[in-house]
């Protein structure tokens, strides 16, 4: 299969940059302040207990929330200026697939790929791409409504790489799915990080994040409490040889500490 | 709040009208919005009472009108809650944590059907009032027998309609039975709104030749194929030994069912669990490559709706029983004309598509709005806010417009300023109903919720009527009274208002 054709891009703005991020609901404040950037062709991911952040800071990353104060750029491009120019590069996979029942796995990436305004030739033959590679090919001309969980999160999946995004990214995009297409999607998204595209996942599961990313951002609290390579959390934190999981759980029970 | 035993009935009736209508909070416009609504609407109810009461009619006739008239609004409540029983058995929601929880199993059946009986009553009820309390006040007390007979003759519709679905599940399959009761529900209503103008057809122009039309039901009420209409219309109107039969057969026959189907009931349910696992409709030609022609931002969006819209078949049927809005007012004013300022004389009925038009766009910016199923994946496109709304907005118009446009070019064919005006009234009913539905806040279950949106937002529903009612005044004020002169440029500017006020909005985020 053809590398994707994000080799051949080159830039020298960071993937993302996030400065003084915060966003409040009325009086609750739900991120405090987050400063993160991740170069280009990075794997990061963010951690976090339920309700730390994590999905609003994304939320606001791809454009679906508009920040209360601080500044957002994907690859030099500040998303509250130019949204559609940001948009363009960035692809956003929410926890719960967003499919159209009535639709066929084929149908939706020919809708997705008409609002990146993707070619037909091209958008036809990265389609094609795409199913293959998730196994969903032979399921292409029925209709989602009849579909598994595991396969509608494969569908949505490919929708949200027929535009070739520069930036990915995914809110726990490994729940609910079996071991098999849980394998599949790691799989695809291991290649999309060799092939140079930045992602950004957030997950709950531990293990994902160890073997997976390069990068880890813990979040807590609406504000980012680490964030480096295992090796450098562990250094900084003073927990040699400690497993992710013991890191993560140090840190958010405010057990560990800066050495 | 009244301590209810967990798990018994009430309890369970309860959380299910929670479920129903927990609205959202509601500002003290839109409770203006209602009162106006229903003082209007009590305001129509007071001028047919007026109307009725002086007409004089022998008690036979009042019995075969309203037999007519229950005939008809059975046949409303049957198409609802036809649609209603069907999802409760083909939409899990929480029959997964009813069935698996200790509850009798019998116990969720009456208590199921019973929560669609309230929700179809609910609007039923909301508009039968706005006649009943006038005509207790202007003809007989006896009028409020309606806030009994209504609710005894919703329950006997519901009980029906489970019968119905329950019988087409056993016969034809779980999976196809879905599909034929949806498409039964709608050609129900409307088959019931055509039926309803039968009488209108031969024009009543005024009230002598109405009276004359409700003699010519008095002597249908001779022929005894006519005595079930006539016996059901005495049920309705109180008359003792039929009444108590309507109620025995409605509580009863609720009763006898719930307790002896409710076995049944589970097994529909569990069958149509089975449903989506099978389901593997084409959509298009195996061989067909990617079919992307053409499209655009622009184009890409009209397509997902369109075609969402007529692979449903419910969602089809509820859409285009819309259309039959126009029925009351154009069947019976069809032979009516109206001479208009400019010197022409227009068939009334024409401007029937006034509010059908609107209608048709309110319904389908419903869709698209608060409906949209992936509304995540339309906000992280890279089109700007103001082209995607265009183009969400331009999806939904659409249709009206076609309709608008063919009808008003007719029209002006025959008598050219009026079609003209009748067209910029029907624009101008497009965008207002856009603006007022664009605005409703986005309907857990997406489009699958399109059946239920007045069931939690009755001001939505007053609000719609209104504007209809109000557009068709203004139009006949506009063509009675105002020449072309003024009325074009009256209404160029008041369309070009609303348009400015639909592609102005932002929808709002948190």
């Amino acid at each position: 299969m053809a590398l994707p054709r994000l080799m051949r891009m080159t830039t020298t703005s960071p993937a993302l940059e996030i400065r003084g991020l915060r966003k409040s609901y009325g009086e609750k404040e739900a991120v405090k302040g987050i400063d993160l950037t991740i170069q280009p062709g990075e794997f990061c991911g963010l951690l976090g207990p339920n309700g730390a952040g994590k999905t609003t800071t994304l939320k606001m990353v791809v454009g679906l929330l508009t920040p209360t104060s601080g500044s957002i750029s994907v690859f030099g491009v500040d998303n509250q200026r130019d949204p559609v120019a940001a948009k363009r590069q960035t692809a956003w996979l929410p926890d719960e697939p967003m499919l159209y029942d009535k639709l066929t796995p084929l149908e939706y990436l020919e809708f997705v790929a008409g609002l990146w305004g993707i070619d037909a030739r091209t958008a036809a033959s990265r389609a094609d791409e795409l199913l293959t590679r998730l196994e969903l090919h032979e399921h292409r001309n029925e209709r989602c409504e009849g579909f598994s969980r595991g396969m509608k999160q494969k569908a949505a999946l490919a929708g949200a790489l027929i535009h070739d995004p520069r930036l990915l990214i995914l809110d726990e995009p490994l729940t609910g799915l079996d071991a098999a297409i849980a394998r599949q999607v790691k799989d695809l998204l291991a290649e999309r990080a060799r092939a140079g595209c930045t992602i950004i996942l957030t997950t709950h599961i531990m293990e994902v994040a160890e073997r997976l990313v390069d990068r880890i951002g813990i979040i807590q609290h609406g504000q980012l409490l680490a964030e480096g390579t295992l090796a450098e959390l562990r250094q900084k934190h003073g927990r040699d040889g400690a497993s992710l999981e013991e890191l993560f759980l140090d840190l958010v029970s405010g057990k560990a500490v800066a050495a | 709040m009244i301590a209810l035993t967990p798990g018994s009935m009430p309890w369970l009736l309860r959380h299910e009208l929670r479920l129903a209508f927990r609205t959202k909070k509601t500002g003290p416009w839109a409770w203006a919005v209602l009162i106006v609504g229903i003082l209007f609407m009590h305001g129509i109810g007071f001028l047919s009472a007026f109307g009725f009461g002086k007409m004089k009619l022998e008690p036979e006739n009042v019995q075969m009108v309203f037999g007519g008239i229950g005939l008809f609004s059975m046949a409303i409540m049957l198409s609802v809650s036809m649609q209603l029983t069907v999802n409760s058995i083909y939409t899990r929601g929480d029959m997964d944590l009813l069935l698996s929880s200790p509850l009798r199993p019998g116990a969720i059946l009456p208590i199921r059907l019973l929560a669609i009986a309230l929700a179809v009553m609910g609007t039923t009820l909301a508009m039968a009032t706005c006649f009943m309390n006038p005509s207790a006040i202007m003809i007989s007390a006896r009028w409020l027998i309606g806030y009994v007979t209504l609710p005894a003759l919703c329950l006997l519709t519901v009980t029906v309609s489970f019968l119905i679905v329950l019988g087409l599940v056993k016969m034809i399959g779980a999976r196809r039975a879905r599909t034929v009761a949806q498409v039964l529900g709608g050609v129900i209503g409307i088959g019931a709104a055509l039926a309803a103008q039968i009488p209108n057809m031969n024009n009543a122009a005024d009230q002598a030749t109405k009276a004359k039309n409700f003699q010519a039901m008095a002597t249908m009420a001779d022929n005894p194929a006519m005595a079930p209409i006539r016996w059901f219309g005495a049920a309705i109107t109180g008359e003792t030994g039929p009444f108590l039969l309507l109620a025995l057969l409605s509580f009863g026959g609720f009763l006898l069912v719930t307790t002896l189907l409710g076995p049944a009931f589970v097994r529909s349910v569990n069958a149509a669990a089975g449903t989506d696992l099978t389901a593997r409709r084409k959509g298009v030609n195996d061989t067909r490559p990617l079919s992307m022609h053409l499209r655009g931002v622009t184009g890409s969006i009209l397509w997902k709706e369109w075609r969402l819209i007529l692979r449903d078949p419910s969602l089809l049927t509820q859409v285009a029983s819309i259309l039959l809005v126009a029925a009351p007012i154009v069947l019976p004013t069809m032979g009516k004309s109206i001479s208009t300022a400019s010197g022409e004389v227009m068939a009334v009925g024409w401007m029937g598509v006034i509010p059908v038009a609107g209608l048709l766009a309110g319904a389908l910016v419903w869709l698209a709005f608060a409906g949209e199923d992936a509304p995540d994946l339309l906000g992280t496109a890279p089109v700007s806010a103001r082209r995607m709304l265009r183009d969400r907005l331009l999806a939904a118009a659409v249709p009206s417009l076609i309709i608008a446009t063919a009808v008003s070019l007719y029209v002006i064919t025959q008598t050219p300023w009026s079609g003209l005006i009748l067209w910029l009234i029907c624009l101008l009913s497009v965008s207002l109903y856009l603006l007022m539905d664009m605005r409703q806040g986005p309907a857990l279950g997406g489009r699958k919720a399109f059946q239920k949106r007045y069931q939690s937002n009755m001001i939505a529903l007053f609000g719609e009527m209104l504007l209809g009612f109000a557009l068709f005044g203004l139009g006949w004020l506009a063509l009675k009274f105002l020449a072309p002169f003024w009325a074009i440029p009256l209404l160029l500017v008041a369309n070009a208002g609303a348009l400015a006020g639909l592609l102005l909005q932002r929808r709002g985020e948190g």
